[in-house]
């Protein structure tokens, strides 16, 4: 009776000990996945700017071009990942209207404040791409982690649910005529 | 002993100073053939020596003793034609093919890197021993790019005396970086010893990132200060290419990024800007041998497309 007891409480120890490091390990990936985040809010809010200096030079050699519209949807505090990912949408939207209208206007595209800007939004792009790979490779991580068994049990017993992943088309760079 | 070996060759080199450079690849491969046969004739002498002080004295030590004493003097004798070889090879040869390819070039055969520069990077092992040579600085595609051949070594001592292991032999090669970064991020190829690299306290600010591309993490390990900047240098097409290159390169690779600059460590076991004085030589395998030893330079900045500069900030 007494060694039964023994193997009971060394197995729940073990259980004990095993939903601790699991709990840990969601806790860490979770920190983890919000840190990342943080990444990509600087990315976006460097896009952002640099995106409306481009718009700013942009009206300033295209003034008579009435039917040119630049709406960026602005970045917010405490935004979900699927509203960020459809800021960043916006402003692929408005870069694809500039590069457009550059090639229409050779003046601007020789002006050496247009081409630092287009040399700053290359560099922002592929921080953001990098930001974006990290979140997402990090969420993956704890999607897996959540999704397999016998993890899931602590998830549902702890009420975790599933990340969003940053959706982001890939700068297809290769086609935008940089021309530095 | 070492103190011993360095006098004996800065002699050597003034000898060697002492005459006129050749430049002539016939005048180069007469002297090969002088050297070489002069090392063989050593040899063989020092068995005959050996064998008839055997002969005499009808006691086997007398072989070893012979052999030691023949083959020390025939070494002694070939150093300064073979030093006369390496220079011309070098000095004249490898250096205006490296010309032909380097802008603002300066070779120096008889320099290396400083140590400090490897020990920096914090990615091996210092060891107790270390040398360089065939220190090379120039510019190709406009990226500032330096190498040399680093060797690495530990010197174990023990009551049956000292012996020493190999930690790196290989090429130290040194890039200007296309893309700016502040923190420190180090890969390592599988296959690398862990006793080669470097585990010290420092470490400890490196964290252990896994990218997505699996085939890329099942060849290299990467620790990095910043995973975000980890990231942003190795993207997908970075990555791509560092698989490529490990597919072609005999040896394994370490990258270091620091300071806005590339380091690769190319662990091979060889010595760049070599010509093995028992093999024949002529115009074409001489070209081969030194522009093959160029291209294990520039195929990293070509591989790599270090000259994009897309993302570099202009100063």
């Amino acid at each position: 009776m007494e060694t039964a007891l023994i193997v009971i409480g060394i197995v729940l120890l073990i259980i004990l000990i095993w939903l601790i490091s699991v709990s840990n390990k969601f806790n860490r990936l979770s920190i983890k996945v919000d840190e990342s985040i943080s990444g990509i809010d600087v990315a976006l809010t460097k896009r952002y700017d640099v995106l409306t200096k481009m718009i700013e030079v942009v009206k300033g050699y295209t003034k008579h071009e009435k039917e040119i519209m630049f709406k960026i949807v602005e970045l917010r505090n405490n935004m979900t990942i699927a509203e960020k990912s459809k800021v960043n949408e916006s402003m692929n939207e408005n870069f694809d209207k500039i590069q457009l209208l550059v090639e229409k206007y050779p003046v601007l595209k020789a002006s050496d404040n247009f081409k630092t800007l287009q040399k700053a939004i290359v560099d922002v792009e592929e921080h953001l791409q990098a930001a974006r790979r990290l979140y997402n490779a990090n969420v993956s991580l704890y999607n897996e982690l959540l999704l397999s068994f016998p993890s899931s049990i602590v998830a549902k017993f702890k009420g975790i649910t599933k990340r969003d992943f940053f959706a982001a088309k890939e700068v297809e760079r290769d086609n935008v005529d940089i021309n530095i | 002993m070492y103190t011993i070996i360095y006098f004996f060759d800065i002699i050597i080199l003034v000898i060697v100073r002492f005459g006129d450079i050749i430049v002539s690849i016939e005048e180069l491969e007469k002297l090969r053939k002088k050297t070489a046969n002069l090392f063989r004739c050593g040899i063989i002498v020092s068995f005959i020596a050996a064998a008839i002080l055997f002969y005499i004295k009808r006691d086997t030590s007398y072989i070893f003793f012979g052999l030691f004493i023949g083959i020390a003097l025939t070494i002694i004798l070939v150093q300064i034609p073979q030093k006369k070889f390496r220079t011309a090879f070098k000095e004249y040869f490898v250096l205006n093919y490296l010309k032909t390819i380097f802008t603002d070039l300066i070779y120096k055969p008889e320099y290396g890197l400083d140590s400090s520069i490897i020990e920096n990077t914090n990615m091996i092992d210092m060891g107790d021993r270390y040398s360089s040579e065939d220190y090379m600085s120039g510019k190709y595609k406009g990226i500032n790019v330096v190498q040399a051949d680093v060797h690495i070594e530990e010197i174990d001592n023990d009551d049956e005396g000292s012996s020493s292991f190999t930690l790196f032999k290989g090429r130290w090669m040194i890039f200007e970086f296309n893309k700016t970064f502040k923190s420190n991020l180090q890969i390592y190829q599988k296959g690398i010893k862990s006793y080669n690299l470097n585990h010290s306290l420092s470490k400890k600010y490196y964290n252990k990132v896994t990218l997505e591309d699996q085939e890329f993490n099942n060849i290299f390990t990467v620790y990095a200060q910043n995973e975000h900047e980890a990231f942003y240098i190795l993207t997908p097409h970075f990555m791509e290419r560092m698989k490529n290159i490990s597919n072609n390169v005999r040896g394994s690779l370490l990258f270091c990024f620091i300071n806005n600059k590339l380091h690769i460590g190319l662990y091979d076991n060889n010595d760049s800007f070599e010509w093995n004085i028992f093999k024949k030589l002529d115009e074409n395998n001489l070209k081969n041998t030194i522009i093959s030893d160029i291209k294990a330079i520039t195929d990293f900045v070509d591989e790599l497309n270090l000259d994009n500069t897309l993302f570099k900030e202009e100063k």
